[in-house]
């Protein structure tokens, strides 16, 4: 298990340099000059070539690439990100400002897959080709054909206004994070039923299960007590999966529901040119994600004994 | 066994149907459409359903019901070529690092580990950023992001396959490499591979139409179903079926793509039974 764990976490340390080199590389291949975006902030005179020079070298752009990479990396374990192209302010500060919004609304969206992804998915398989089964089934196919925005807007169309029961933007009370949730979970849902069902039917299809079918069980407690348990490693190693949905997915909700998080923060990044938002941004998500799958990762292995046992005899 | 000349599964027929009217109606969007799909009357704005303009006008006045015929062309070519290029790059790549191990494989899925680590949406949005939003950057950006995807379940299915009894027969008779990987091992992926390019082609379809409603993909005045939503965002309350058009035709697009792999993953699932009983 040990050996496991360092195996993996040195497995991260590629996968990050990555993240961070992507990052850098957008600074570097964006359209227009550091220096000189700097120097028209503002906005009074048009700078001459020499002052031009003068801040690149100041800024260290004149130097080889490498050397660049070098020295942003050094800010970032610092935690310096750079600062913003369009209010100069510090972009880390601002990340972080607008992170819990986004982790919050995240957060909501993630246990609601879960939540029905078990659920739905289990009463899939207790009635298996019955009319619950169908209707999930049914369900799943439309929740999967919806694009996001569109579900988003009808919802507003219905929901706010219409009948006017929810507020459409901002946030605040716990009532606006109804539509936006319900949104961003319903893709994921549905992936997650789908793939609670076929992992639950799997199970049923084992010895073990006709041996407790004939103990007489009643089928819930068939599928619910016995096979639930060995269904939900497969589904859990897909978690890390749907938590990247959900976050590239909360860029459009943001959008469209006006909530200040990163997501709505790297929309406006895009349309200002601000690209040290957007490295943060980059950074930021790609870390979280990549975090995120490691931790899901080893607690499947910690809870699933047949992953840890063959792991550490054919690795070990 | 005799074999009985086969009619499509059942479950194929509605999605082919569906498919093949939304391709018929894109292809012949030019005969078909009544009114220049770009052509901007403002006396006429925001006119609900006539016997002129059969599904109203927009916010510029142009004829949806021209725009909404038109408004699959570019997302559908986009997600074919798109997932066509990633799915060659990662039958290539794929099936190298399969079959070859070594350094080829070490390094292929080091690079596969890297990009699949990376959320896909940070990279998409990244890359708008570089090259400014449009056609060529939504193309790269959705080969980049899932190019690891084919990679990663090629490699894993080529690994597979290559300990195979009969791949092992061939070697000993002493084919080439190139032999046995064109001959033998490609042909054996194309199954699992169409099941895999329509339900990739569904998620392109998805990233395309969210990145241009945001305005990060297709840009305006293309017509097309997400950029048309996106220009109704401040009139859909009062306008509803400027929405609603548009939508409905991006959601039958993607139930037909769904239920088509669904169709085709039954089938395939059902062929490899079959080998099974004999």
């Amino acid at each position: 298990m040990g050996l496991y764990v360092w195996r993996r976490l040195l497995a991260l340390v590629p996968v990050l340099v990555g993240i961070s080199i992507i990052a850098f590389a957008l600074g570097v291949l964006a359209p227009g000059d550091p220096a000189e975006i700097a120097l028209n902030r503002s906005g009074l005179y048009t700078p001459t070539p020499e002052q031009i020079a003068q801040v690149r070298s100041e800024l260290g752009l004149d130097r080889p690439l490498v050397v660049q990479y070098g020295h942003w990396f050094q800010n970032l374990l610092r935690g310096d990100l750079g600062t913003s192209y369009t209010n100069g302010r510090p972009v880390a500060g601002e990340l972080l400002r607008r992170l819990p919004l986004t982790l919050q609304l995240a957060g909501s969206a993630f246990m609601l897959t879960c939540f029905s992804g078990l659920f739905f998915g289990t009463l899939a398989v207790v009635f298996h080709r019955e009319w619950p089964d169908r209707l999930i089934n049914l369900m799943v196919n439309l929740l999967l054909s919806f694009p996001g925005f569109w579900l988003a807007l009808l919802l507003i169309l219905v929901l706010a206004e219409n009948r006017s029961l929810l507020p459409t933007s901002g946030t605040g009370t716990l009532a606006h994070f109804v539509m936006p949730t319900l949104t961003l979970s319903a893709a994921t849902s549905a992936i997650a039923i789908r793939l609670t069902r076929a992992s639950l039917l799997q199970e049923m299809g084992k010895p073990y299960m006709l041996a407790a079918r004939a103990k007489g069980l009643h089928r819930f407690r068939l599928v619910a007590t016995n096979a639930l348990p060995n269904a939900l490693p497969p589904v859990m190693a897909l978690l890390g999966n749907y938590l990247g949905g959900i976050l590239g997915g909360s860029v459009v909700i943001e959008s469209i529901f006006a909530l200040p998080g990163i997501g709505s923060y790297a929309i406006e990044a895009i349309f200002t040119r601000d690209y040290p938002a957007l490295q943060g941004y980059v950074l930021i998500t790609g870390t979280f994600y990549v975090l995120v799958m490691l931790l899901v990762d080893l607690l499947s292995v910690m809870l699933n004994p047949r992953v840890r046992l063959g792991g550490a005899s054919s690795h070990g | 066994m005799d074999k009985q000349p086969s009619l499509p599964p059942a479950d194929l027929v509605l999605p082919l149907l569906l498919l093949g009217g939304i391709a018929l109606a894109s292809l012949a969007a030019p005969l078909l459409a009544p009114y220049d799909p770009n052509q901007i009357h403002m006396a006429a704005r925001l006119q609900g359903p006539s016997a002129t303009h059969w599904l109203g006008t927009d916010t510029l006045g142009r004829d949806l019901f021209s725009r909404t015929l038109y408004g699959g062309r570019l997302s559908l070519m986009l997600a074919l070529a798109a997932t066509f290029l990633s799915m060659l790059l990662g039958l290539v790549l794929g099936s190298l690092a399969g079959y070859f191990n070594g350094w080829p494989d070490q390094l292929i899925t080091t690079l596969t580990n890297i990009f699949q680590g990376l959320p896909g949406t940070s990279f998409m949005v990244a890359i708008a950023g570089i090259m400014g939003p449009g056609f060529h950057s939504l193309l790269l950006g959705l080969v980049i992001t899932s190019w690891a995807g084919f990679t990663r379940i090629v490699r894993a299915e080529v690994m597979h396959l290559k300990e195979e009894p009969f791949i092992e027969g061939i070697r000993c008779l002493g084919a080439s490499h190139a032999h046995i990987l064109f001959r033998h091992i490609l042909p054996h992926l194309l199954g699992n591979t169409v099941v895999l390019f329509t339900t990739r082609a569904g998620r392109t379809v998805q990233a395309i139409a969210a990145l241009s409603f945001l305005g990060l993909g297709l840009q305006p005045p293309a017509p097309d179903w997400s950029v048309m939503i996106s220009d109704a965002r401040m009139y859909y309350r009062s306008s509803p079926h400027l929405i609603l058009v548009p939508g409905v035709c991006i959601f039958v697009l993607l139930l037909s793509i769904n239920l088509m792999g669904d169709a085709l993953r039954n089938l395939a699932d059902r062929r490899s039974q079959e080998v099974w009983k004999e």
